[in-house]
């Protein structure tokens, strides 16, 4: 093969040559085609054929196209140095060629020492080809080095590689190349044999000095027994019926059993590709796969994730619980316990994990406690709805639940009852008992019961019985106590009424033995058949027969009185036999002689058996007996008390109109003699008065109609011929079907009385006195005509007229002539109308002087309200009227003399409105006359003077003219006025000046305002002032809140009040506003107000200010109420 | 008189007697200015002239009387005042403080001319004493603190020996002090400092208390 190689090529070096010579020859570019024939040589040839064929063309190019001047040649003085050049040349070739030997034998070694290795080992270039391969490699697949090398590497992975992990091992072996790091790959090769085994292939890359990937190393280990053991293993990991998975010492899962698989509904594969796909969900991807850590329950995952690195971290077995979505996407709860493999060093290698499905435990255990809760709820419920007061406690007996009951009923909370709270709820008085029996019961460790008192929510105490019993533990010793209060409050009560109606009972008994001897009344029950009675206490003391005796009926008999035996012995036998009720009274006979009246009352009653017995009643009767004696007696008393007192009594039907009844004491009255029996109707007729006997008759009649009762006073004449006052008083009796059948009643005879009344006339008198005395004159005088009938001698004395002279209508003629008319008149009146009469005339004295009289009159009216007689009193005024008169004389002179201070106040104040003119007038003349006298003189400004002279004397003119417009109105017109009409005639004229200061302006006018006597105009002007002044007080005031309020109202009987409100800057001074010049105005006079106020004065009102509460001043003034025409 | 030297106000609220006034005075050769009220008057800057004030009792916001009140303790020019309503407590109390006049309205030319005139030479005398006290008073500001304490010694009449031991200092340096003051004061005789002294307020201890 070599030596075929080298003829080749040192053949194809000649030929190469010769070509070149040839081409060289004919086309003449002969260094080209030399140079060329080197060039292939060199190419094609080797290291010793090219520098053959250099030589060779060389030699050609010198020998055929050289001139021989050009011909290589070597002078004889430079052999030495070409053959030292030479020997140079071949030193250096042979230390080339010894260091490449030396290469080449560290090759071989190396080549020795990698088929020496045990392992499969592979050589390649970093794109993945393969350089070389150890001896075991070409063993094992049976291939030469070149023949592995010749094959493509797809191809070679294709022919090698089991089918099933080509597609896995092409794409990792890539990916992993490209990476540059490290990787292992697990894939079955085929061996020589034809059989697939496992191999581990393990890649690591050669870094060069540059920096980049020069080689792949690759291992690969036989790893078919490990497998198969592995596969065994894994056989009997998937079949356990248990999750098992385990893990990389970083945590990363790296096997998961098929029971795992199943559950989830992975492959292997899938459960641990690591790739998150298409989530943003961060998962530490180191310790457990995407599809792994997505099938925990996301609540559980958190929690997982900490206990599974804290289990990694700890290096320590460890246990802990999560949901686990099956494949079918249920969750179910599995227990996780891990547990490391250690090497030697103590270092884990590995982590297992076995899980087991506690989803049922879980849920059976929940149910469990689900059930427990609800038995135990069910227990509270019970306990909390039982009426009764439950609780427990300790084994000491401090409390430490109370049901709901308890608590609703004692108000407490739960906090406040437990231990010894509760206590405060026991009734003080209660607690040392209760507290002892409970003590009593911890130290016996017995049930117990103790009543006591406790405090309701609303403090009220009811009693409960505290039950108490004790719960004992497995070994016997007391754990607990639990009780029961119940309510026994009304039980207790009812016990307690039932007591006290025992008692009641008990009482009556004794009460009926009380009422029994009291009454004298014994009862007693007899058995007819046998004759054996029944006696109450009484009855033996009635019969006087000792208590220890057996009575019966011969008992009863032995003690009848012998006067009646006979008659009891009758009645008895014949009651016995016809078995009757009997009621007799009969005497006793008792062993001490005394007597008593009986009276025995018995009923027969017959039982269910049909026996008969007798149940009755003895009754001492003797007092009673006594006492209807006495009533006889006092009926006998009663008579001789009428006889006393003049009273009868009678009654006389009414139909016969016959008497029925008279009383001795009537029969003595009207002189009738009792012997002789009832006296007639007509005998009583008889013994009337004539004169009233019409009188008595009316009555009577009147009576009997109405059916009602009469009274009547009338006199009777004895036949002896005396006089008696009879007061008779008649009340009507009724038959059932309300017939009026009788009268009965009473005759007094009050003649005494009759003699009293007539001492009363005579204290008449003495009152007639006092009316004379007083001093004032009375009189008085019938109705209709007026006719004086009495007048005190008062009276008369100062007339000096006798009462004769008076009462015959002589005392007109003692009226001043000037009053005669109104008072006769007045007078007249008052008799016509029934009024009380009020004048005031003079009246002459006894020494001829009139005097000013006022006379005072008033009816006396009977029930019909008829006038029966007038009363009069009359009383000299003179000093009083007379100091009147006086003081209108006063008060004129004041009301003068204010007028005149009103006139010098006016005038100062004229004076001061034409100065003020006139100085302009006079400085503006004095200014003329300064500008004429001046030299040119200054016409112009004289001019300008003289104008405004005229102009200042017209205004002063204008004053003056103003100020007699006011004074003309002194002489008022007085007429009736209607104050509204003037008030709304007023608005009307400033209504400009109102608008242009947008004033609101309110009339509150009452429309009941009576009409007063004033002057229309002075009226304006007052009105026109104060509106004005309200108007003008208000400019300082902000648009909108100008408001003037104009009332008017009547103020009382007599007066009208008019106010003018405004809501301006109110007044300083309210004492002074009304003072002539004093003002608060820019351009006032001080004189509005001044004015006003004479006004007001001039009409006899009055006029004053006040401040508004809030703001402005309110102006008042009353004027009279025009009087009506009388 | 010339107009250039003098001013007269004239406050009334009655415009026709202003008016008047304005063109009297005027006519009169006078400087007029007329005022409706007395706040347009205090409100109105006053030049520094001799003024006379002629001033209604009447006005519609201040009573002229109480306005009169009001300037009293200010410099304000004389007052001469006018109403149409003459009483005499109104004048009595007016003159009282000092008023120059009182002129029941209506009044003459003479009259008015009369009171106008002795205002303006009462104000033109009492701006002369201002501005006497005033050159005196910026005479005064050029004296050294020592120099003030010295003058009221002097000015009290002691002796320079007297002075001198008061103030600890030898009689020689106060009779320099002296010297000073007479010269700064442009003093020619102790009379006239004394003068000086009286018009400037100075207070002069007296003599006698002096611990001597």
């Amino acid at each position: 093969m070599k030596s075929y190689s080298n003829v080749y090529r040192y053949g194809l070096v000649i030929a190469a040559c010769s070509i070149a010579v040839f081409v060289g020859w004919i086309s003449g570019a002969e260094a080209t085609c030399l140079l060329l024939g080197v060039m292939v040589s060199s190419l094609y040839g080797g290291h010793y054929p090219s520098l053959v064929g250099a030589g060779l063309s060389v030699l050609a190019f010198d020998f055929f196209f050289l001139t021989p001047r050009h011909h290589f040649s070597i002078a004889s003085t430079a052999y030495p140095r070409f053959v030292a050049f030479i020997a140079a040349a071949f030193a250096i070739r042979y230390l080339i060629r010894s260091r490449e030997e030396k290469i080449r034998g560290h090759a071989k070694e190396l080549r020795e020492l990698i088929d020496f290795i045990p392992h499969h080992v592979l050589v390649l270039d970093p794109g993945g080809r393969l350089l070389e391969a150890n001896q075991m490699v070409l063993d094992y697949t049976g291939r030469t080095l070149d023949q592995m090398k010749n094959i493509e590497t797809v191809e070679r992975i294709r022919l090698d590689i089991h089918p099933d992990d080509i597609a896995k091992a092409r794409g990792e072996r890539q990916r992993n190349l490209s990476a540059g790091l490290p990787f292992e790959i697990e894939r079955r090769a085929l061996g020589k044999d034809g059989e697939y085994r496992w191999f581990l292939f393990r890649y690591k890359p050669l870094i060069g000095a540059d920096g980049e990937i020069s080689r792949w190393l690759c291992t690969a280990t036989d790893i078919e027994e490990l497998k198969r053991e592995d596969e065994r293993l894994r056989l009997v990991v998937d079949t356990t019926p248990a999750f098992i998975h385990s893990a990389r010492p970083d945590g990363s899962v790296d096997y998961l059993n098929q029971r795992w698989l199943d559950y989830l509904g992975l492959s292997l594969e899938s459960a641990l590709d690591r790739e998150l796909q298409g989530s943003t969900m961060h998962v530490d991807p180191r310790t457990w796969a995407w599809n792994l850590i997505s099938t925990i329950h996301p609540e559980d995952l958190p929690l997982f994730t900490d206990k599974w690195n804290l289990i990694i971290g700890s290096c320590k077995p460890g246990e802990f619980e999560a949901r686990v979505r099956r494949f079918d996407g249920l969750y179910r709860r599995f227990l996780f316990q891990v547990a490391p493999l250690c090497n030697k060093g103590g270092s884990v290698v590995k982590w297992y994990a076995s899980s087991t499905d506690i989803e049922d435990r879980k849920r059976t255990e929940e149910e469990l406690r689900q059930k427990e809760i609800e038995v135990a709820n069910q227990l509270r419920l019970v306990i909390d709805t039982t009426p009764g007061l439950s609780w427990t406690s300790g084994p000491d007996g401090s409390a430490d639940f109370f049901n709901r009951q308890w608590l609703e009923y004692s108000g407490l909370s739960i906090d406040e009852a437990i231990g010894w709270g509760f206590l405060v709820t026991i009734h003080p008085d209660d607690i040392p008992r209760m507290m002892e029996d409970v003590q009593r019961a911890l130290k016996i460790g017995d049930f117990f019961e103790s009543e006591c008192r406790i405090r309701r929510y609303d403090g009220e105490y009811r009693r409960f019985l505290f039950r108490g019993s004790p719960v004992r533990g497995s070994e016997g010793s007391i754990v607990k106590w639990i009780g029961i209060n119940t309510d026994v409050e009304d039980r207790r009560r009812m016990e307690d009424a039932l007591r006290a109606s025992e008692e009641s009972l008990k009482r009556s008994e004794a009460y009926l033995l009380t009422a029994q001897r009291l009454s004298q009344t014994g009862s007693f029950g007899c058995k007819i058949s046998t004759g054996e009675m029944i006696w109450s206490d009484e009855t033996f003391r009635i019969f006087a027969y000792d208590r220890n005796i057996r009575p019966t009926i011969q008992h009863i008999l032995h003690r009848v009185h012998p006067g009646d035996k006979a008659r009891f012995q009758a009645y008895v036998d014949r009651a016995m036999r016809d078995i009757e009720d009997c009621d007799l009274e009969y005497r006793l006979l008792l062993p001490d002689e005394s007597v008593k009246h009986l009276r025995l009352v018995a009923h027969t009653e017959r039982d269910e058996a049909g026996t008969s017995k007798f149940l009755g009643a003895v009754t001492d009767i003797t007092e009673t007996r006594r006492a209807h004696e006495a009533l006889r007696r006092s009926e006998s008393y009663l008579l001789e008390g009428q006889r006393l007192t003049h009273t009868g009594s009678f009654g006389w039907s009414v139909p016969g109109k016959n008497p029925t009844y008279l009383s001795k004491e009537c029969l003595r009255i009207f002189g009738f003699d009792p012997e002789r029996g009832m006296p007639t109707w007509e005998d009583r007729l008889q013994r009337i008065h004539p004169a009233d006997q019409a009188k008595w008759q009316e009555k009577i009649d009147r009576a009997i109609r109405e059916k009602s009762g009469y009274e009547v006073t009338y006199r009777i004449i004895l036949p002896c011929g005396i006089l008696k006052h009879i007061h008779v008083v008649g009340h009507p009796m009724f038959s059932e079907s309300g017939d009026l059948i009788e009268f009965i009643g009473t005759a007094m005879d009050i003649t005494e009385r009759w003699k009293v009344e007539e001492a009363l006339r005579g204290s008449e008198h003495q009152l007639r006195l006092i009316i004379e005395t007083i001093p004032a004159f009375v009189w008085c005088a019938m109705p209709g005509d007026g006719k004086v009938v009495y007048a005190n001698q008062r009276f008369c004395n100062y007339t000096g007229r006798t009462l004769e002279e008076l009462l015959e209508f002589k005392w007109v003629t003692l009226v001043h002539p000037d009053d005669v008319e109104t008072t006769i008149g007045s007078w007249r009146h008052v008799l016509e109308t029934g009024e009380p009469l009020e004048i005031t005339h003079r009246m002459r004295r006894a020494d001829g002087v009139y005097r000013w009289i006022q006379t005072l009159a008033e009816p006396l009216r009977d029930r019909e309200n008829r006038i029966t007689q007038w009363y009069g009193l009359n009383i000299e005024i003179d000093e009083s009227r007379r100091m009147a008169e006086m003081l209108r004389a006063t008060q004129a002179r004041l009301t003068r003399a204010t007028q005149i201070a009103t006139v010098a106040e006016l005038s100062a104040s004229i004076a001061h409105e034409i100065n003020q003119p006139l100085a302009a007038v006079v400085a503006n003349g004095e200014a003329c006359e300064m500008w004429l006298s001046i030299d040119p003189p200054n016409l112009e400004r004289a001019r300008l003077a003289v104008q405004r002279i005229v102009r200042d004397g017209n205004a002063s003119a204008a004053v003056i003219q103003r100020i007699r417009a006011l004074f003309k109105q002194e002489i008022a017109n007085k007429a009736p006025l209607d104050m509204n009409e003037v008030i709304h005639e007023v608005l009307r004229l400033v209504s400009n000046e109102v608008q242009r200061k947008r004033v609101n302006v309110r009339m509150e006018l009452s429309l009941e305002v009576p009409m007063t006597l004033a002057d229309r105009v002075q009226m304006q002007q007052l009105m026109i002032n104060l509106v004005n002044n309200g108007i003008e007080a208000m400019d300082g005031v902000a648009y909108g809140t100008k408001q003037l309020i104009l009332r008017s109202r009547s103020d009382d009987l007599n007066s009208i009040l008019i106010e003018v409100c405004d809501y301006g800057s109110g007044l300083v001074d309210v004492e002074r506003v009304f003072e002539p010049f004093f003002t608060t105005k820019e351009k006032g006079m001080g004189m509005g107000l001044s004015i006003c106020r004479s006004i007001i004065e001039a009409h006899g009102g009055s006029i004053w200010v006040t401040r508004n509460k809030d703001q402005g001043a309110t102006f008042s003034f009353r004027l009279p109420v025009l009087a009506e025409k009388a | 008189m010339n107009a250039k030297d003098h001013m007269v106000f004239v406050v009334d609220d009655d415009p026709r007697v202003g008016e008047a006034l304005l063109e009297l005075l005027s006519s009169l050769d006078f400087r007029v200015m007329v005022f409706g009220s007395a706040t347009e008057y205090i409100e109105f800057p006053k030049p520094d002239l001799p003024t006379c004030l002629i001033l209604d009792v009447r006005l519609p916001d201040v009573n002229g009387l109480d306005l009169q009140r009001q300037i009293a303790d200010r410099v304000h020019p004389p007052i001469v005042f006018i109403t149409g309503y003459g009483d005499i407590p109104s004048t009595v109390r007016a003159m009282k403080a000092g008023a120059v006049d009182f002129l029941p309205k209506p009044f003459g030319r003479e009259q008015l001319l009369r009171a106008v005139e002795e205002a303006l030479a009462r104000d033109t005398r009492s701006r002369l004493d201002r501005d006497q006290v005033n050159r005196l008073k910026e005479r005064f500001s050029h004296l050294t603190p020592r120099e003030r304490d010295v003058l009221p010694l002097v000015v009290a009449g002691l002796l320079n020996k007297q002075a001198a031991s008061q103030l600890g200092i030898s009689e020689t340096t106060l009779q320099i002090h002296r010297g000073q003051i007479m010269r700064k004061m442009a003093a020619n005789s102790l009379a006239e400092l004394v003068r000086m002294a009286g018009k400037l307020e100075i207070a002069i201890p007296s003599s006698e208390s002096t611990p001597l």
